[in-house]
């Protein structure tokens, strides 16, 4: 039944234009519906622009009401799948970014020079709409695209203020400005955009007092800021926890709060916790192994190097920390796929 | 407690104190049989590493009162000024992340390539690389095949951490019985550290190595000459050698400005050329028993030369 009501949706879509290009189109978005996802989504990202173009248009015109989840599903993958690769992968984008942003309430700026304006088909759900966007701004943040991210973070913050996970990647894509390894602002701006982080995070935990990913990012930037009694508070229960990224974190920043107070002892405790939690990191050793060596136990601190530094396969959660729940991205790009037919 | 216990608790006040002052006594003492548990005071013997030039050459031939030296404003008597008395260890301190790929990294081969081949049979050499992660590729050996193996399997992708990968280098510099030398080289700025660079600037006070950066221009722009030809100005970014500047000025090495990536092999030549011309002096510390960091200023007695050394030591 839903197959075939599928197919209406395409074959109204279809209708609609009667051209070569929608027929093209058309055949593509159905593949996606009911077919083989993936192989739809290739060919997505072969069809040309007038193809996409003359799909577009036929959204204006077609009966059928639920079409523009799929193709805004459709595009968000020939987007993102692979990898974000430049000029396709932003037409796609806009594509997907007109269908999702129609029906929006008006007052906020379209991120997009597309529109369409479909007499029948419905808006996209809420539902899905919140989760496009967090999925569109996690992979914009981890390619390091800030201007663009914060462009649809305005729309999502303003759609959805109490969404407590656009709420986290707005807190993400602060402190990304906040840090001189994704961006390259003054001191001051810095200060400015940390302490805009801290003020997303405490948003999250509001409405999410467990989501530990919020409790570790706000009290890092509590670090950053001096706050260090709260940012301690924060991370002890954090150190201890079951996730052995967030526990090796919160040590490795436990470490640096208890060595700005000169309380050295508690300061190696919790790096040596952390690298002991982690083996195949080497943050953690080298800031043991610098404090060792302020010490004085320089044997000590040069005996720590090659094993912190010597493992051809050392990862380190320090080294991805600064561009969010990065592993994310594909994930939601599943459930986006999942809600195709919603 | 009695004397003896007493000499016993200085023990390993004695042993760092001596560790840390870089004496070359420090070998003999750390090899005295801990059940000796003996001390004799002034048995610690500092050892100044130091470049001498006439503004541009540097001067040889120097002897030992041909210096003056003052700790903590205190003249001391050098007991020995010379050329190359140890073996070197040299550690290349070398930048692999994303920006350095395709030339960069093959004249940075080719600089590790012609320093390896002015090293001495004595010598020892190893290879730290940094992207966003610091490693170790090979530790402090004579096997310059392996190191040069090593390096041409380098591949350069990630971020920067130069600070954790200079302190990492600083701290297995202490080897006894050689001159450790850091060569450092990135194209850019620190973005992935741990350690902050007043950190790894303190590290470097408080270590034995002297470090010599070598930074890349990061662009190039043209001026016309007089002529009307075009003349190149390599642009380096704001604060780009800053760091580079503050572990060479706290060591008593210095930052050679390659320009492009192409110099990089006949820089690192001449960091090495410049090392082997350094005088080692060492004296023993007189009048100056305070523990802390103690500021040393050398300078050569009736004649105006540039000398360059750390600018202390932590005792």
């Amino acid at each position: 039944m839903r197959r075939i009501a599928l197919i209406a949706l395409a074959a109204a879509c279809l209708h609609a234009g009667r051209a070569e290009a929608q027929q093209v189109y058309a055949g593509v978005l159905l593949e996606y519906l009911t077919g083989d996802a993936d192989a739809a989504v290739a060919k997505a990202r072969s069809l040309d622009r007038d193809e996409i173009l003359a799909g577009l248009n036929a959204f204006n015109t077609t009966r059928s009401r639920l079409v523009l989840t799929g193709a805004a599903a459709l595009h968000t993958e020939a987007a993102f799948r692979s990898r974000f690769d430049g000029v396709l992968g932003t037409f796609h984008l806009q594509v997907a970014t007109a269908i999702i942003q129609f029906g929006e309430r008006a007052g906020v700026k379209t991120n997009t020079p597309l529109s369409i304006r479909p007499v029948f088909a419905a808006p996209v759900s809420d539902d899905f709409r919140s989760l496009w966007y967090c999925t569109v701004i996690s992979i914009l943040e981890d390619a390091t695209r800030l201007q663009q991210a914060d462009r649809y973070l305005d729309h999502a913050l303003t759609l959805f203020p109490r969404n407590s996970e656009i709420q986290l990647l707005a807190g993400v894509l602060q402190e990304m400005r906040g840090s001189p390894r994704t961006s390259g602002l003054s001191g001051g701006d810095r200060r400015s955009a940390l302490q805009a982080a801290e003020k997303h995070y405490r948003a999250v935990l509001t409405t999410q007092p467990d989501r530990l990913e919020a409790r570790l990012r706000l009290a890092r930037v509590l670090q950053q800021r001096n706050e260090l009694a709260e940012a301690r508070a924060l991370l002890t229960p954090l150190s201890s926890g079951p996730d052995e990224r967030i526990a090796y974190l919160a040590d490795l920043f436990l470490g640096g709060i208890e060595d700005t107070f000169r309380h050295e002892d508690a300061a190696l405790a919790a790096y040596d916790r952390a690298a002991a939690r982690l083996p195949t990191a080497q943050t953690a050793r080298l800031a043991a192994s610098e404090l060792r060596h302020r010490k004085g136990d320089r044997r000590a601190a040069a005996d720590a190097v090659p094993a912190a530094a010597g493992d051809a396969n050392a990862f380190d959660p320090w080294w991805t920390y600064v561009f969010g729940e990065y592993w994310r991205a594909d994930l939601l790009l599943d459930a986006v796929r999942k809600m195709r037919r919603a | 407690m009695t004397p003896r216990a007493a000499r016993v608790a200085m023990w390993p006040v004695l042993l760092y104190s001596v560790w840390s002052v870089y004496s070359v006594a420090v070998y003999s003492v750390t090899a005295y049989s801990v059940a000796q548990q003996t001390f004799r005071s002034g048995v610690d013997i500092v050892r100044v590493d130091a470049l001498v030039t006439d503004g541009r050459k540097p001067i040889a031939g120097l002897a030992a009162a041909d210096f003056e030296l003052r700790d903590n404003g205190v003249v001391q008597t050098i007991d020995s000024a010379a050329l190359e008395s140890l073996p070197l260890s040299l550690i290349f301190v070398l930048d692999t992340s994303g920006s350095v790929a395709g030339d960069k990294m093959r004249h940075m081969g080719d600089a590790v390539d012609l320093i390896l081949e002015g090293l001495h049979a004595d010598d020892r050499a190893a290879l730290v690389t940094f992207s966003h992660r610091v490693w170790l590729r090979t530790p402090l050996m004579s096997d310059f095949g392996a190191l040069r193996k090593m390096m041409s399997s380098a591949a350069a992708a990630g971020g920067t951490a130069l600070h954790d990968a200079v302190y990492a280098s600083l701290a297995i510099s202490d080897v006894q019985d050689s001159r450790p030398l850091l060569v450092v080289f990135s194209d850019g700025l620190d973005n992935m550290s741990w350690m902050g660079a007043d950190v790894v600037e303190k590290a470097a006070r408080r270590a034995n190595a002297v470090i010599y950066g070598v930074a890349v221009a990061a662009d190039t722009t043209y001026r016309r000459s007089m002529s009307g030809g075009p003349i190149a100005v390599p642009q380096y970014t704001h604060g780009q050698t800053d760091f580079l500047d503050a572990i060479a000025e706290a060591t008593g090495g210095r930052v050679l400005k390659a320009d492009s990536t192409d110099k990089l092999p006949r820089a690192f030549d001449e960091v090495l050329r410049e090392f082997r011309t350094r005088y080692v002096l060492t004296y023993s510390p007189r009048r100056v028993d305070t523990p802390g960091w103690h500021r040393i200023e050398l300078k050569v007695k009736g004649r105006g030369a540039d000398v360059r050394a750390r600018p202390g030591y932590q005792r």
